[in-house]
C-alpha cells in the first residue's frame, strides 16, 4: 500500500489543482465594484496548499526515518463510521427517539453488554435529552420521514 | 455613579432579580456544556420571554445566560474533549491535556477562577472607559479588521503541535472551507456544485462538533477494544492551590484586558479571543512547550479570555447604540422593546438600568464562580462514566447539536463529514484546531481586504497607512518571528537529547 | 417480500403526512429565515413579528439569520425550503432587484408572499460634525469630485443610492458593508462620509445627535423625525425605501397561506407589535397576499427600468 504520508498531501495537490480549475469556472457578476473578485482569494489559498503538500512531501523523503505506524483504520473504526451514518439515516428516517433507541440498543448489543444498568442508563439519556431540547429549550428534533 | 452602582447591587440581591440570575446563570452553563446549543441561541430563546418582565430583570437573566454559556463550553471542552462553543475550542488544548493526567478537577477549578477573573475584569474595564473604548472601537473598519484577521491566522502556526507545516496544511483546508457559499462581495456562487444548503456557506458549529466531538468519539472507540487502553488516571481531587492561583494571575489578568479589548471591537468574539490570548501567554512563557500538555497558564489564558469578552462586547451597544455581536443584537431587541433607547443617551436617561447591567454583571459573575466550584465534584464524576456508554452518549450529543443549530440534517452531515476528517487527520499527526481558526478568521480577513480595497479605490495603502492596521501587521509579522524562534529552540532542545 | 414491505411501509406514511397536511398545521416549531444579519431592521421586525404570532398560531417561531450577497443568499435558502409551510421567509425588497442584476437565481414568482409587513423610507445621514448639512452640499460635493466620496452601502448595489445618483447624474464610492448595524459604526468612525439607512436602523444616533439626517425620501415627513425635512422639501424629486413582507416557498398549500396570513393579520394589530414599531420608528404598512403580489410586480418592473 501506498505510504500515507505521500498519499494524503498527493491527495490534496490533486484537489487544489481540481479547485483551481473550478474557480477559474466561478461565473462573471454582472454587478461588479470590487478590485479583487471572488476568485482571488480561494486561488491564493490553493496555490499556497499545493506549496505546503509538495514541502510535506519533501521533509518526509528527506527524513525517511522508518517511524511506526498506528493502523489508520481498524474494524472498530469501521464500525464506528457505519455506526455513525447508519444513526443519521434511521433519523431521517423515523425520527430522533425510535432511532436513538434502536441506535443505542443496537450498539450496547454489539459490544456484548450484559449489565441491564447501562441498557437503563442509555434508555433515560435517550428521553431526558429528548424533554431538554423539545420542553425546555423548544427546539423541534428530527421527526424522520415515515411517522410521528 | 457609584449610588447607582450600589443601588444596582441592591437591586440584583432583590427577591424579583436574583433568582431570575442565577436561573439565567445555570442555564447558560447547561447549554453552553451541550454541543450545538451556544449562549446567543439561549439568549435568542429567551428574548420572547422577557417582553412582560421588567427592565432590569429582563436584561439581567439574558445577561446571566451569555455570562454563563461562554463557561459551560469549558466543562465539556475540558472533561470530553468536546468544546460546546467555538470560543472554548482553545479550552480544549490544555484543558482537555490536564484532565487525561487526572487533574480534572484542578483544570474546572482554573477555568473557573480565570473565567470568573477575566469577567470580572471585563466589567470593571466597561464600566471605567466604555467610552474610550467606543472611540477605539470606532476606529475599527474593514483595514483594521483585515489586519486582525491576518494576525489572527498567525496563530495557526502556534498551535500546530509539531510540524508548523502540518499546522498550516489544516489552516489552508480551512480557509478553503470557509471559501464555499455565495461569495459575500458579488454573489457568485463558489464551490457550491449547485447544492442549495452550501449557498450560505458551510457553518462552523457542525464543523466544530465534527472536528472535535465525533472524531474523539470515534477515537475512543478504537481505544475500546485494543489492547493498549488507556489506563484511567489516578483521579486527583485536588483543586488549584494558592500558589497556582499566584502563578496564572498575571496571564489570567493580561487575558482579561486582551478579551475584553477584542469584544469591544463590534464583528471580533470570544473564539478569536481565547485564541490569542492563549497565543500571547504562550510567546511569553517561560516553557512555551508545556503549552498543548497541559500548561495550566496555557487554560488559563483561553478561559480568561473568552470571557473576557462578555463586558467588552456590550461597549458598541450601550455607547454606539450598535450591536457589537449576536448576542448584544439580541440584547439590543430585549433593550428596545423595554422602550428604552440603546447608545450614549442611556447613560443620561436611565443611568439605573445602565448601573442595574453592570452591577448584575458582577454578580453574575460570582455566581457563576459559586456555581462552577460547587459543580467540580459533579461534573468529575462524569470522567468516571464507563466509557463504553460515554462514547455513544458523545456521538447522539454530536448528531442531536449538529441538528439543533439550524434544525437541519445537512448540517448533520456536514459534522460527520468533519468527524471522519478529524479522525484521519488525528492519524496524520495534523491538528484540527487550525481548521477552526481559520474558518472563522478566512471571511473576515477577505471581506475585508476587498472592502478595503473598495474604500481605496484599489490603493493598497490602508496597509501602512493606519495605525492601529499597520500595528496589527506588525503583531503578525512578530508573531510569525517568535514562532519560528521558538520552533527553532524547540528543535535544538530535542536534539541535545 | 421484505422489500416490498418497506415500500408499503414508507408509502402509507407519506400518503398519511400529506393527508394530515393542513389539518393539524402547525404541528411543530416554525422557522423564520431572516436574510439579513442579527440586530438590523429586518431581523428585528421579523423577530417581534414572530413573537407576536406564535401565540396566535399555537407554535413558537424561531428566527434563523441567514446572511451574505445582499439577502440573496437567505432567500434563496427560503425559496428552496419544504413547500409545507413550518420554514418562512422575510422577503425584502432585494428579491425584486437581485434577479435582474443576474445576483440571483430565484425570484418573487418562486414564493408565495403572505403577508406585507412594514414600508420605510431611506433617510441620508452625515456624522453630526459634517460639513453636509443639506442634500444639496452632498450633491454639491459629489458634483465636485465624482466617485469620491465614499458611501457606507448597507447593501451592495445599493438602490437608495442609486435613485439619488441617477436622478442627480452622480456617482458616489459606495463600501459593501454588512447591513446598518456594520455602516452606521463606519459613518461615526469617518471612515466613510454618508450612509442611507431607514428611520428606525438610526433612532438611537439621531436621537443622541451622534448623526445627522440631512433628508428623509418619502413623499411627506415622518412622524418618528418630524424635524428632518423630506428631499421633496429640498426641490429633489427623489423617493425610495424599502419594504417587508412574509413569503413561503411558492408550493405551500394556499390553506397554509390563509392559515398564516390570518395569524399575521391578528400579529400586526396586536398592541404588542404596533407598540414595538413606534418604538423602533418603523412603519407599518400591511398589505394581503394578492396586494402584496400586485406590489411586488409593480417595483420589480420599476428597478428594472433603472437597472438598464
Amino acid at each position: 500500500m501506498l505510504n500515507r504520508n505521500i498519499f494524503f498531501p498527493s491527495l490534496v495537490i490533486f484537489l487544489s489543482l481540481v479547485f483551481l480549475v473550478l474557480i477559474s469556472q466561478f461565473e462573471e457578476p454582472r454587478y461588479q465594484d470590487a478590485p479583487v473578485g471572488a476568485g482571488f482569494f480561494p486561488a491564493v489559498i490553493a496555490i499556497i496548499q499545493i506549496i505546503i503538500c509538495s514541502v510535506l512531501i519533501i521533509q518526509y523523503k528527506k527524513k525517511q526515518k522508518p517511524q511506526k505506524e498506528v493502523t489508520l483504520i481498524s474494524s472498530h473504526s469501521i464500525f464506528g463510521f457505519t455506526f455513525l451514518i447508519g444513526y443519521a439515516v434511521l433519523i431521517t428516517l423515523v425520527g430522533y427517539l425510535p432511532a436513538s433507541l434502536i441506535g443505542f440498543t443496537y450498539y450496547l448489543l454489539f459490544y456484548r453488554v450484559k449489565k441491564p444498568l447501562y441498557y437503563v442508563t442509555a434508555w433515560i439519556f435517550v428521553f431526558a435529552i429528548y424533554f431538554l431540547f423539545s420542553e425546555v429549550f423548544i427546539i423541534s428534533l428530527p421527526e424522520g420521514l415515515l411517522f410521528f | 455613579m457609584m449610588e447607582y452602582l450600589l443601588n444596582g447591587f441592591a437591586d440584583a440581591f432583590s427577591m424579583a432579580v436574583f433568582p431570575v440570575l442565577v436561573l439565567g446563570v445555570l442555564g447558560g452553563v447547561i447549554l453552553g456544556a451541550l454541543p450545538g446549543l451556544t449562549a446567543t441561541m439561549g439568549v435568542a430563546i429567551l428574548l420572547p420571554f422577557t417582553f412582560g418582565m421588567a427592565p432590569t430583570p429582563a436584561l439581567v437573566m439574558l445577561i446571566g445566560v451569555y455570562i454563563g454559556g461562554i463557561y459551560g463550553g469549558s466543562i465539556a471542552a475540558i472533561l470530553l474533549k468536546t468544546p460546546g462553543t467555538p470560543a472554548s475550542a482553545a479550552t480544549v488544548l490544555d484543558g482537555h491535556t490536564m484532565a487525561i493526567k487526572g487533574l480534572a478537577a484542578k483544570a474546572l477549578s482554573i477555568a473557573a477562577v480565570a473565567s470568573f477573573i477575566g469577567g470580572l475584569i471585563s466589567t470593571i474595564v466597561l464600566i471605567a472607559i466604555a467610552p474610550i473604548l467606543a472611540d477605539f472601537a470606532l476606529r475599527f473598519n474593514a483595514p483594521e479588521y483585515f489586519a486582525l484577521a491576518l494576525f489572527g491566522l498567525t496563530i495557526i502556526a502556534s498551535v500546530s503541535a509539531k510540524n508548523i507545516m502540518k499546522g498550516l496544511l489544516a489552516g489552508t483546508i480551512g480557509l478553503l472551507v470557509s471559501m464555499v457559499g455565495l461569495d459575500p462581495i458579488s454573489s457568485v456562487p463558489r464551490f457550491t456544485f449547485g447544492i442549495l444548503d452550501l449557498y450560505s456557506g458551510i457553518n462552523i458549529i457542525p464543523v466544530l462538533i465534527g472536528l472535535f466531538a465525533i472524531s474523539e468519539g470515534l477515537n475512543q472507540l478504537e481505544k475500546l477494544s485494543s489492547d493498549k487502553q488507556d489506563i484511567p488516571p489516578k483521579f486527583d481531587y485536588k483543586l488549584l492551590s494558592f500558589s497556582d492561583f499566584k502563578k496564572i494571575l498575571p496571564t489570567t489578568i493580561k487575558s482579561g484586558l486582551i478579551g475584553t479589548s477584542i469584544g469591544s471591537v463590534p464583528g471580533a468574539g470570544a473564539d478569536i479571543s481565547a485564541f490569542a490570548c492563549y497565543n500571547e501567554a504562550k510567546r511569553v512563557a517561560k516553557n512555551p512547550e508545556e503549552f498543548g500538555n497541559g500548561s495550566m497558564h496555557g487554560l488559563a489564558a483561553a478561559e480568561s479570555g473568552n470571557n473576557g469578552v462578555t463586558g467588552g462586547s456590550l461597549v458598541p451597544l450601550l455607547t454606539l447604540g450598535v450591536p457589537g455581536d449576536a448576542v448584544s443584537a439580541v440584547l439590543l431587541g430585549a433593550l428596545i422593546v423595554q422602550g428604552l433607547t440603546p447608545g450614549p443617551l442611556l447613560f443620561t436617561q436611565n443611568p439605573e438600568i445602565v448601573y442595574g447591567i453592570f452591577s448584575s454583571m458582577i454578580v453574575a459573575n460570582i455566581v457563576m464562580l459559586i456555581i462552577g466550584f460547587l459543580g467540580i465534584r459533579f461534573f468529575c464524576r462524569i470522567i468516571e462514566v464507563p466509557k463504553i456508554i460515554m462514547i455513544p452518549i458523545i456521538i447522539f450529543l454530536s448528531v442531536i447539536g449538529a441538528y439543533a443549530i439550524n434544525n437541519s440534517m445537512f448540517d448533520v452531515g456536514i459534522a460527520i463529514t468533519f468527524g471522519l476528517l478529524g479522525f484521519i487527520l488525528n492519524k496524520l499527526d495534523i491538528p484540527s484546531s487550525p481548521i477552526l481558526l481559520a474558518i472563522i478568521l478566512g471571511p473576515m480577513a477577505e471581506t475585508n481586504l476587498r472592502k478595503s480595497l473598495i474604500l481605496y479605490e484599489g490603493s493598497w495603502s490602508f496597509l501602512y497607512d493606519r495605525p492601529i492596521a499597520l500595528a496589527f501587521i506588525l503583531f503578525a509579522v512578530f508573531s510569525v518571528y517568535s514562532t519560528i524562534k521558538l520552533k527553532k529552540k524547540e528543535r535544538l532542545a530535542e536534539e541535545k537529547k | 417480500m421484505k422489500k416490498l414491505l418497506k415500500t408499503a411501509l414508507i408509502s402509507a406514511g407519506l400518503l398519511m403526512s400529506a393527508s394530515s397536511f393542513a389539518a393539524d398545521y402547525p404541528s411543530k416549531n416554525i422557522r423564520l429565515i431572516v436574510p439579513f444579519g442579527a440586530g438590523g431592521g429586518t431581523d428585528a421586525v421579523g423577530r417581534t413579528l414572530a413573537n407576536s404570532a406564535k401565540d396566535i398560531l399555537g407554535t413558537s417561531i424561531s428566527v434563523m439569520n441567514r446572511t451574505g450577497g445582499a439577502g440573496a443568499v437567505g432567500m434563496s435558502f427560503g425559496a428552496r425550503q419544504r413547500a409545507d409551510g413550518y420554514t418562512l421567509t422575510v422577503v425584502t425588497r432585494e428579491i425584486a432587484s437581485l434577479p435582474q442584476m443576474g445576483l440571483m437565481q430565484n425570484t418573487a414568482d418562486d414564493f408565495k408572499l403572505i403577508r406585507m409587513v412594514n414600508l420605510d423610507p431611506a433617510v441620508i445621514l452625515v456624522p453630526a460634525d459634517s460639513p453636509f448639512n443639506t442634500v444639496n452640499d452632498l450633491i454639491a460635493e459629489a458634483k465636485k469630485m465624482p466617485g469620491k466620496v465614499k458611501f457606507a452601502s448597507t447593501a451592495a448595489p445599493n438602490f437608495y443610492l442609486m435613485a439619488l445618483e441617477q436622478d442627480q447624474d452622480i456617482k458616489l464610492n459606495a463600501v459593501p458593508y454588512n447591513g446598518s448595524s456594520e455602516a452606521i459604526p463606519s459613518v461615526l468612525g469617518h471612515h466613510t462620509q454618508v450612509t442611507m439607512v431607514t428611520p428606525g436602523e438610526a433612532i438611537a444616533q439621531l436621537r443622541s445627535g451622534q448623526l445627522k439626517a440631512l433628508g428623509v425620501m418619502s413623499e411627506e415627513r415622518i412622524s418618528y423625525i418630524p424635524d428632518v425635512p423630506t428631499l421633496k422639501e429640498q426641490g429633489l424629486n427623489v423617493t425610495t425605501g424599502t419594504w417587508r413582507g412574509i413569503g413561503a416557498p411558492k408550493d405551500t398549500p394556499d390553506e397554509i397561506i390563509e392559515i398564516l396570513g390570518n395569524a399575521f393579520d391578528q400579529a400586526m394589530a396586536s398592541a404588542e407589535f404596533k407598540d414595538f414599531m413606534a418604538k423602533g420608528a418603523m412603519t407599518i404598512h400591511p398589505l394581503k397576499a394578492q396586494e402584496f403580489t400586485d406590489f411586488v410586480k409593480q417595483d420589480t418592473e420599476l428597478l428594472g427600468k433603472f437597472i438598464k
